[in-house]
C-alpha cells in the first residue's frame, strides 16, 4: 500500500530575465526514498509558456544519493496548463526512470527565453 | 562553549538536535516529517562551530496587488514570523528575489514589537545575495521583519533565510599583540 505525500503544495513563483540563479525546493520538502522503491509524482502545472507556446521556464525533477548531491535531472515538464504523472523507481531491473535516494524540484532560469515568467504548480508524491 | 571530550572526538556522541542542519534531519525522515531509522551521525571536532540552525525567515512566496481598488499598498510580515534579534549578535541572511516590479522589499528592525521600525536593507530590483547583519554598531536590535511597499499594481517573488551566528568580534578572533 502506497502513501501520498504533498511534496509541494500549490505555489506561484515568478522570475525575470535578469535573474539567472536556479530556484530549488527548500530542503524540508525533499522526498527521502530510503524506505521505498517506487515513486509516482503527480504534477499540476500552470504557466511557463508564452502565448505563442514558446518555453519560458521548465520544472525539473532532480535526484541524488545524498542531500549534498550531486543532483541529476530525471524529468522535465515544460507544458503549460498540464497535469502529468511521472513514474520513477530505484530498482535496477526496471526500465522506468531511476531515482536515487532523494527527489526535489528545481526551476532553471537558464531555460528562460527573453521574457519574464510565472509558474504555478503543485506536486503530490505517491510512494511504496 | 563546552570543551569536547575524547569520547565526542572519537565519534561516539549523538549530534544534538539543536545543531542538526535541515539536510541532516532530512536524512532521518521520508520527506514531510515521516521518520525512518536514524543513521549514526559522523562527527568532526568542528561540527559545533560549523553547523548553525538556519531559520526559514520567509519561504518562497509571491505577492501581487491589483491596479486600483482598496488593496493595501504595503504588506508587512506577520508578527509571529519576525526574527528575534535581542540575543543574536549576527545573522547571515540569504536573500533571493527573482522578480520585483513597482515595489521595494525592506528589511526592518525595531527594539520593540511596537516600533519604531528602521530600515536595515532595501531592494528595488531582483537580487540573489548573501549578507551579514550585525547588531554591533546598531545594525539591528530586538526584532527583524520584512515589509513590501510600492505603487499598485506591484509584484514580488522572494525567499529569505537567516542563520544566526556569533558576534563579528568573536568570528574575527582576538588580535595578536605586536
Amino acid at each position: 500500500m502506497g502513501k501520498t505525500i504533498a511534496m509541494q503544495p500549490w505555489i506561484t513563483l515568478k522570475g525575470c530575465t535578469a535573474y539567472t540563479a536556479v530556484l530549488i525546493q527548500p530542503v524540508e520538502g525533499w522526498i527521502n526514498g530510503e524506505n521505498f522503491t517506487d515513486a509516482a509524482l503527480n504534477i499540476s502545472l500552470v504557466g511557463g509558456l508564452t502565448s505563442a507556446g514558446n518555453t519560458l521556464c521548465s520544472l525539473v525533477i532532480e535526484t541524488a544519493s545524498a542531500p549534498e548531491g550531486p543532483w541529476s535531472p530525471i524529468a522535465t515538464i515544460a507544458a503549460a496548463y498540464s497535469q502529468t504523472t511521472k513514474y520513477f523507481t530505484s530498482r535496477a531491473s526496471e526500465n522506468t526512470d531511476k531515482f536515487e535516494r532523494f527527489l526535489r524540484w528545481k526551476l532553471d532560469p537558464s531555460l528562460v527565453t527573453a521574457a519574464d515568467w510565472t509558474m504555478t504548480f503543485k506536486i503530490c508524491a505517491t510512494v511504496k | 562553549m563546552a570543551e569536547l571530550t575524547n569520547q565526542q572526538l572519537s565519534g561516539t556522541v549523538t549530534t544534538p538536535s539543536s545543531v542538526q542542519t535541515a539536510a541532516e534531519r532530512l536524512r532521518n525522515t521520508m520527506g514531510n516529517g515521516i521518520p525512518v531509522a536514524a543513521p549514526r551521525p559522523s562527527f568532526s571536532p568542528n561540527m559545533m562551530m560549523q553547523q548553525k540552525e538556519t531559520i526559514r525567515f520567509q519561504p518562497w512566496v509571491t505577492l501581487e496587488t491589483a491596479a486600483g481598488g482598496p488593496d493595501p499598498l504595503e504588506i508587512i510580515q506577520p508578527a509571529s514570523q519576525w526574527l528575534p534579534g535581542a540575543q543574536v549578535p549576527t545573522y547571515q541572511m540569504e536573500i533571493k528575489v527573482p522578480y520585483l516590479a513597482n515595489c521595494t522589499l525592506y528589511l526592518e528592525s525595531s527594539p520593540t514589537a511596537e516600533g519604531p521600525w528602521s530600515t536595515v536593507l532595501s531592494y528595488t530590483a531582483q537580487t540573489n545575495t548573501m549578507i551579514m547583519l550585525a547588531s554591533e554598531g546598531g545594525g539591528f536590535a530586538g526584532y527583524i521583519r520584512w515589509r513590501v511597499a510600492g505603487t499598485a499594481p506591484w509584484q514580488i517573488c522572494f525567499q529569505l533565510k537567516a542563520t544566526p551566528g556569533a558576534s563579528v568580534l568573536q568570528q574575527m578572533g582576538t588580535p595578536k599583540r605586536v
